[in-house]
């Protein structure tokens, strides 16, 4: 290689702005690969040590939700299994609470219990105080957001050393309160707020009623959670359930990571294009140069060795660049979509991380060099050594055209059906087949284009007539910018969609403009005194809760049917709405969501079997809707009318958890009544902001990528353009000497550009549209449903980014073609 | 040294297709320098092209030093070209981004470089550059070294082609109208040194051109027309290299030709 590294050294070198751009797309490919990368790792690890936090010494989380939950003598054999050094049972009761003295009727509120400073061997945390010592059967810690809920009178908070009293098995008992809490710090046994007591005075004074519906199972180290679930099944059958704590936590981004798989595949194969895209305009600005080093004696293999050197260089370049990027990226990325809650651990890069990104993006990048360094040493000599190679007006290549149309055909029958798999593998397909139909695409919808823009830009027809002369290389151009514009618009299309069914989803829950949540159960006079307030127009409210229906422990909503009827609340998909939420009143019945009647089979008219305070009552189902109020643990509730839920339930489903409120607009009044209480007030439109919020937060990661794709493919674009520019500097001088002036030779190229970019860019996004609509079905669930939405700002973003950029990018080179000497130009190349 | 024998090669761009070689059987001893003559679309470049391995004729062999070039694998013919022919082409071709010396020295590395030659027969790299220097000093290109092409004139640069040709010492020295893009005061100079250089080295030189002027300066002229060689001059330089060519000779000849 030393005689010709002199050349490769040199042409890297003669086209710096070439090199550096095919250096920035390959380091970007490495960059995406790395950054996604450390993101994932960095969210897994953040999960996975949250996890562990979370589920503290728990190995293994034995659980009951029925009834009183485990029996004391079910613990003591939970004790004895093999691996199982403690088993330690989560008490947990319901009772009303006040503050001392202060005659109220006081607030249902959840008592959990602590055993050495931990419930259920999970930390809780403190925010203040302490908790209360071991054995203690008089303190108490709250949760914060309890003191001011359990204020004597509005306005005024509980304190660290207030007395709070509860009911006891012996009648009202007042309890010192020590510290206070954060809120769901405990894990998934209680995730509404709670106040913490010894366990000592669980089993002592709270005894009545006692529920133990967990008991965490420390593991000696060489045990593990499947091993002993399986012995606790087999100790205690079948009514328990288990559950690895540290475990089965959902990974963050996971309904994303093959979207994101995908668009960081797409951004290492753009990548290998530029660089193949870059290989090729080298052969093609060198074919002299390839023709006499052949006559000179090099041997093919010396001229691929050559051209693929060259790759070899601009890739080495990109490394450092790549490698640096991609950990500021993955930094970047890990930070931004680190839960709020948590401080994002920072970068931690694997070597190996390191390598496969260097692998998989240099290695693409020169597979992707080497098939024109290939067909560089294959140039016939003599064609290679002629002064001026004959460029006629291309023809379509009709070899390609057969397998474009088995492409489009096999994406036709993958989109027929829903399988994501089989969908991933139709817009793979289609894509394919887009990009093998180009050269009869492209100047099709070049000439439409220019039609449509001929008005504004009249040199558009001429140069709709040079994209039909250069088909191919026009076509070869377009590929990588239209496929990525094209895979950005269907991100955007499923990102404006799943926008859509999110507000639609918040405004058919919430018949009012605001929600003022409580931290716990309410009692009805507080409904009472806000629907007092002047600026209250109407005040209806919601209570969540847990009970045994059809064999399981399922989330009811409780609420005011007649209300929702009559303000259009809840999407109804069966029967009409005020059929279904009128006949909730009228007998035991549930509206469900359409998730849950899927799964389990129900349909209008199904009877379920509920354990009530009455025993087991018969619940019809009256309607479903397509989503409902959303439970502790995530998943959609039932909704039934709150007076009869009182009927059926009692206590249970008394008082309100969160009020929505009809205001006259004088919300700031609304919500210092709400916070008098201990309520939060949030408007309607904040809850779908923060609902679209975090949707786009999601989502943005892969939007950023998309768009990390289509600026690599724009790299493509502009070394193209500017190669053609140059190539083109002879025939501008055929025509100036013809009589055209400078100013129409400037304008002549930049239209072409211009066009060809708009072309490219209008493909795309058509063609995204198309795959958005096969990719929305496949993403389709039961409780996601989201309708066609044109993702405009999307489009109207990337149309006038990478037309303004293109034409930047050619404005120098245009000027500089416009402007040389038609002698020099004609003389030389 | 060359023997080429009935040499057929026909281009199929349009129809009838176009016989451009009809059977032509040419011999070239060692040391001899002789002009292939003829008009435009005589055929004179294609004959050219495939004595030195780069067109495959239809039919036909051409051996140089005993060696049916064609009947060499691709791989195999490249190495044969670079180590025993050397070609000068008439728009110099040079390597733009290569200075003066190194475009000379191209064929010397590109030698030292290929796989199949063992390190012991690799030439040093102070060898080559002397062997550059003395051709440069040769062909009246001192100083030129680490200019690059688009620094020097046409006639320098041709005469760098020449150099570079001579470079790697090849059996076979090939030109196709090499003043063919030089003024003609360039060109008679090109074409002295040229026909000094073969000379004094014993240099094998078969030179391509439509200008009798030039092909004056050879030791025979073939004359070609529509694909055959119709006549064969002695220019009676060949034991005499100090006589100047005889112009006026060779175009009273090739006036009975009608050329």
């Amino acid at each position: 290689m030393s005689g010709l590294w002199p050349l490769v050294w040199r042409a890297v070198g003669a086209r710096p702005l070439r090199s550096a751009l095919t250096s920035i797309a390959v380091a970007l490919g490495i960059a995406v690969v790395l950054g996604v990368q450390i993101t994932i790792n960095g969210l897994d690890t953040q999960a996975a040590a949250a996890q562990q936090l979370r589920a503290g010494a728990s190995g293994l989380d034995v659980r009951v939700d029925a009834g009183a939950g485990i029996t004391p003598a079910q613990v003591l054999r939970l004790g004895g299994i093999q691996g199982v050094a403690q088993a330690a049972p989560l008490y947990e009761k319901r009772v009303a609470a006040a503050p001392a003295g202060s005659g109220l009727q006081g607030l249902t509120v959840t008592l959990v219990g602590l055993q050495d400073g931990t419930a259920g061997l999970r930390p809780v945390h403190v925010v203040a105080g302490r908790l209360p010592h071991p054995g203690s059967i008089n303190e108490v810690a709250i949760d914060q957001a309890l003191s001011q809920a359990l204020a004597t009178k509005r306005g005024t908070a509980i304190h660290i050393g207030d007395r709070i009293q509860m009911i006891t098995a012996s009648g009202p008992d007042q309890f010192v309160v020590v510290g206070t809490t954060a809120g769901t710090s405990a894990g998934p046994a209680f995730t509404r707020s709670a106040v913490f007591a010894d366990n000592a005075a669980m089993l002592g004074t709270f005894r009545l009623g006692l529920r133990t519906p967990l008991v965490a199972l420390r593991l000696f180290p060489s045990f593990n959670a499947a091993d002993v679930a399986a012995q606790v099944h087999a100790r205690l059958g079948s009514q328990v359930t288990t559950y690895d704590p540290t475990g089965g936590g959902l990974a963050p981004l996971a309904d994303l990571r093959a979207l994101l798989a995908l668009v960081t595949m797409l951004s290492v194969v753009i990548g290998a294009g530029v660089t193949a895209n870059s290989v090729a305009l080298a052969v093609l600005e060198r074919r002299r140069d390839i023709g006499l080093l052949r006559a000179a004696g090099a041997s093919a293999t010396q001229v691929f060795r050559m051209f693929a050197a060259e790759a070899a260089l601009v890739c080495a370049f990109a490394v450092p660049v790549g490698v640096g990027v991609g950990v500021a990226l993955g930094y970047f990325l890990g930070s931004q979509y680190s839960p709020p809650d948590l401080p994002f651990g920072g970068v931690s890069v694997s070597a190996w991380q390191v390598i496969a990104a260097i692998a998989a993006g240099v290695g693409a990048a020169l597979l992707g060099g080497m098939v024109p360094a290939f067909a560089a040493a294959r140039v016939p000599i003599l064609d290679a050594l002629r002064l001026h190679p004959q460029q006629g007006r291309q023809r379509v290549n009709t070899a390609l055209l057969s397998p474009a149309v088995l492409c489009l055909v096999g994406a036709t029958l993958c989109f027929i059906s829903s399988a994501s798999g089989l969908v991933a593998l139709g817009v793979a397909l289609f894509l394919l087949g887009v990009v093998l139909t180009l050269p009869v695409l492209m100047p099709l919808i070049g000439a439409l284009v220019a039609r449509a823009v001929s008005r504004f830009s009249p040199g558009a027809a001429n140069a709709a007539a040079g994209l039909v002369r250069s088909r191919n290389r026009t076509s070869l151009t377009a590929a990588g910018l239209a496929v990525t514009v094209a895979t950005a618009v269907a991100v955007g299309t499923l990102t404006a969609s799943a926008l859509s069914a999110s507000d639609a989803w918040v405004s058919h829950l919430f018949v009012g403009d605001m929600v003022l949540s409580s931290p716990v159960t309410q009692r009805d006079t507080v409904m009472t005194a806000v629907r007092h307030d002047p600026d209250v127009i109407s005040a209806t409210p919601l209570r969540f809760f847990s009970e045994p229906v059809a064999g399981a422990v399922l989330g009811i909503t409780t609420l005011e049917p007649t209300v929702y009827a009559g303000q259009g609340g809840l999407d109804v998909v069966t029967p009409d709405r005020s059929q279904a939420l009128n006949s909730l009143e009228n007998s035991p019945s549930f509206v469900v969501p359409q998730q849950l009647a899927s799964a389990s089979g129900w349909q209008v008219g199904t009877q379920l079997p509920v354990q009530t305070a009455k025993g087991t009552v018969y619940f019809t189902v009256t309607g479903i809707v397509s989503h409902s109020f959303p439970g502790g643990d995530g998943s959609e509730t039932l909704v039934m009318a709150n007076d009869l839920a009182r009927t059926y339930f009692g206590a249970a489903a008394s008082g309100f958890d969160d009020l929505v409120v009809t205001t006259d607009g004088a919300t700031g009044n609304v919500q210092a009544t709400a916070a008098s209480y201990g309520m939060q007030g949030v408007q309607v439109d904040s809850i779908s902001g923060a609902a679209r919020d975090a949707l786009q937060h999601s989502v943005g990661l892969l939007v950023a990528l998309a768009v990390i794709a289509v600026g690599i493919a724009m790299l493509a674009l502009v070394n193209t353009l500017v190669v053609n520019v140059r190539q083109r500097t002879r025939e501008l001088a055929l025509l100036r000497a013809v009589g055209m002036d400078r100013r129409q030779a400037f304008r002549l190229v930049v239209s072409e550009s211009g066009l060809l970019a708009l072309t490219t860019v209008l493909l795309g996004v058509g063609v995204g549209c198309v795959i958005a609509l096969p990719m929305m079905r496949a993403s389709s669930t039961a409780t996601f449903t989201p309708v066609f939405v044109f993702p405009a700002s999307v489009a109207v973003a990337l149309v006038l980014t990478v037309v303004v950029s293109t034409l930047l990018a050619v404005l120098g080179p245009a000027r500089r073609a416009a402007n040389a000497s038609v002698l020099d130009a004609l003389r030389h190349e | 040294m060359l023997v080429a024998e009935s040499l057929r090669k026909s281009f199929h761009v349009s129809r009838p297709a176009r016989q451009v070689l009809r059977g032509i059987s040419l011999t070239v001893g060692h040391g001899e320098f002789v002009a292939v003559m003829g008009a435009s679309g005589s055929g004179k470049s294609t004959l050219l092209h495939v004595l030195g391995g780069l067109e495959r004729p239809d039919s036909g062999s051409v051996r140089i030093q005993g060696v049916d070039i064609y009947s060499l694998a691709d791989g195999a013919r490249s190495a044969f070209r670079r180590d025993h022919i050397g070609f000068v082409f008439q728009f110099f071709n040079l390597l733009p981004a290569l200075t003066a010396a190194e475009n000379v020295a191209l064929p010397l590395r590109l030698r030292n470089e290929s796989w199949l030659r063992p390190r012991s027969r690799r030439v040093a790299q102070s060898v080559i550059m002397e062997r550059v220097t003395t051709l440069m000093d040769q062909l009246n290109l001192r100083g030129l070294q680490g200019h690059g092409p688009d620094e020097i004139s046409g006639g320098e640069q041709q005469r760098i082609a020449i150099a570079r040709a001579l470079a790697a010492a090849p059996s076979l020295l090939l030109a196709d109208e090499p003043t063919g893009n030089l003024d003609w005061n360039s060109g008679q100079e090109v074409l002295s040194m040229l026909a000094r250089l073969c000379r004094a080295q014993a240099q094998t030189a078969v030179l391509v051109t439509h200008d009798a002027q030039v092909a004056a300066y050879a030791d025979r002229v073939l004359v070609i027309r529509d694909g055959e060689i119709i006549d064969e001059i002695e220019m009676g330089r060949r034991d005499d290299p100090g006589k100047r060519p005889d112009h006026a000779r060779l175009a009273a000849r090739l006036a009975k030709l009608e050329l």
